[in-house]
């Protein structure tokens, strides 16, 4: 069921959910409020929803159904992740964005070549690097009585520390410039 | 203890040798391996703590415990 509400400028283009079992949306204003508490209802009542919004999704809400499906990789596949309009299941086996949108055995391969520039003692050196950011954020926050960690702290990490592939100081690439492009410090 | 990985299994997430350097190394391609032929001195609590630690992180369940 759908109550579709379209002056109400929050809802997604599908309308405001009323049934979070068989139409539930990622993108509706009551599910980021309210997330928990919708999962909670589920798993009493409906462990595996779904929805025909976005071309059809399931939503399985229990650690044991999660885990199972992450490891059958047989029965479930990688090479749809998003739900959003515009996504349509790729040809196998590189599909859009391998290793992630990729199934084994392609995603043994893709992750091979993704793995060396970001190996444990190849990034080592950045650990100061690293901590330098998140001691700077922390202490952008002030004296504030309340903060928003996600906004003001985590989002910021991993677009800092992983999306520059070299360091602007030394302009040392950290991955070779066949496989990625240097750039600038952000 | 003697612990063994699955080379096959291995996916290179490296979670053992963050939580265990003392026990795992990875190679420059992110592959896994034992230290010490997999060898957990038994007397060493802790380190068994930890081999059980990265064998219980691996997402890959590429860890285990040699039979002999």
């Amino acid at each position: 069921m759908t109550d579709t509400l379209p002056h109400d400028p929050e809802a997604s283009m599908y309308g405001l959910v009323t049934d979070w079992a068989t139409d539930f949306d990622h993108a509706d204003p009551g599910y980021n409020r309210h997330a928990h508490e919708i999962w909670t209802d589920l798993r009493a009542t409906c462990p595996v929803a779904h929805t025909d919004r976005y071309g059809g999704a399931w939503l399985p809400v229990t650690h044991a159904d999660v885990t199972r499906i992450a490891y059958d990789t047989e029965h479930f596949t990688s090479r749809s992740v998003v739900v959003s309009t515009g996504e349509q299941i790729g040809e196998a086996p590189i599909v859009g964005a391998p290793p992630i949108t990729s199934d084994p055995p392609f995603h043994h391969h893709a992750r091979r070549l993704l793995l060396p520039p970001f190996a444990p003692k190849k990034i080592d050196p950045w650990e100061d690097d690293v901590r330098a950011l998140c001691h700077r954020l922390i202490d952008d926050m002030g004296d504030a009585d309340t903060i928003d960690a996600a906004v003001q702290y985590a989002q910021h990490i991993p677009v800092n520390v992983i999306a520059p592939c070299s360091d602007s100081r030394s302009r040392t690439p950290i991955c070779s410039e066949d496989s990625c492009t240097t750039r600038s410090k952000v | 203890m003697r612990l063994e990985i699955d080379s096959d299994k291995c996916q290179g997430h490296n979670r053992c040798y963050a939580l265990a350097p003392e026990l795992f190394d990875v190679d420059d391609y992110g592959s896994a391996m034992v230290l010490n032929d997999g060898i957990v001195p038994a007397e060493l609590e802790e380190l068994e703590e930890k081999a059980r630690l990265a064998i219980a992180n691996c997402p890959e369940f590429a860890i285990s415990v040699a039979a002999d």
